[in-house]
């Protein structure tokens, strides 16, 4: 459906000459982007407003890409795929919202074991994007820059008793923290390979 | 007019988020799809 509608936007700014042909492939590509983007993103916000916790999935959203974009991890093989995966964390992150009793011990606990993942496994290359060594080195630099950043966000959270930021950025390095241990695990580094 | 700019913002929208997927690692939560050769051109490294 993504692809129709990306195909059909693109033919148009071809057709009416806003591009030109060579530049075709660059601009599908964009649309197709941006289109998944979109409706991951209206999907996280939608669910967050159904299970009322729709500033705990904004924040979740945020302190995840930040630092998924250049990090890397478990990918799905088909973009549908990669749909029903976001759909099922999302629900285990609401419910670990909902049924956790997020006291100090379990939020520090769960915020070292995120931490020691992102630090030790990040950046992991994919099939589909591969990296090459100074890529290697400027996303580490980025994941780096970003926990830390976010790292200071948590802190901020709870001197000023925003609970529920401080939760919903751990839960999203704990995300992260396990979509890079399940890539590891499944595939291995493909530059390992 | 609205069609012109209609036009120049998808184009803007397109061309940035193509350039934006050549510069990391991973477009959205759990899927990367592969580059074609004219966006892993827009990789600047």
């Amino acid at each position: 459906m993504i692809g129709f509608i990306s195909e059909k936007l693109t033919g148009y700014l071809l057709k009416r000459e806003t591009i030109c042909q060579e530049e075709y492939e660059i601009y599908l590509f964009g649309m197709a982007q941006f289109f998944r983007k979109i409706l991951v993103d209206a999907t996280v916000v939608f669910l967050g407003i159904l299970f009322g916790k729709a500033w705990e999935m904004i924040i979740f959203l945020i302190a995840f890409r930040v630092i998924r974009i250049y990090a890397g991890g478990y990918h799905a093989v088909t973009p549908f795929g990669c749909y029903l995966l976001t759909i099922l964390m999302l629900f285990m992150v609401l419910l670990s919202l909902h049924f956790i009793s997020w006291n100090l011990s379990i939020l520090t606990a769960v915020w070292i074991f995120a931490s020691v993942l992102i630090l030790a496994l990040a950046p992991i290359e994919v099939e589909n994007r591969p990296i090459e060594e100074a890529e290697r080195i400027y996303y580490k630099r980025k994941v780096r820059v970003f926990w830390i950043l976010e790292n200071i966000a948590i802190l901020l959270c709870m001197v000023l008793h925003l609970r529920m930021g401080a939760e919903s950025i751990v839960l999203a390095q704990a995300t992260l923290g396990m979509a890079l241990l399940c890539e590891k695990w499944i595939h291995g580094d493909v530059r390992n390979d | 007019m609205r069609k012109g700019v209609v036009k120049m913002v998808l184009k803007k929208v397109a061309y940035h988020e193509a350039e934006k997927s050549a510069k990391i690692i991973c477009g959205w939560f759990f899927y990367q799809p592969k580059l074609p050769n004219a966006v892993k051109k827009l990789r600047k490294f």
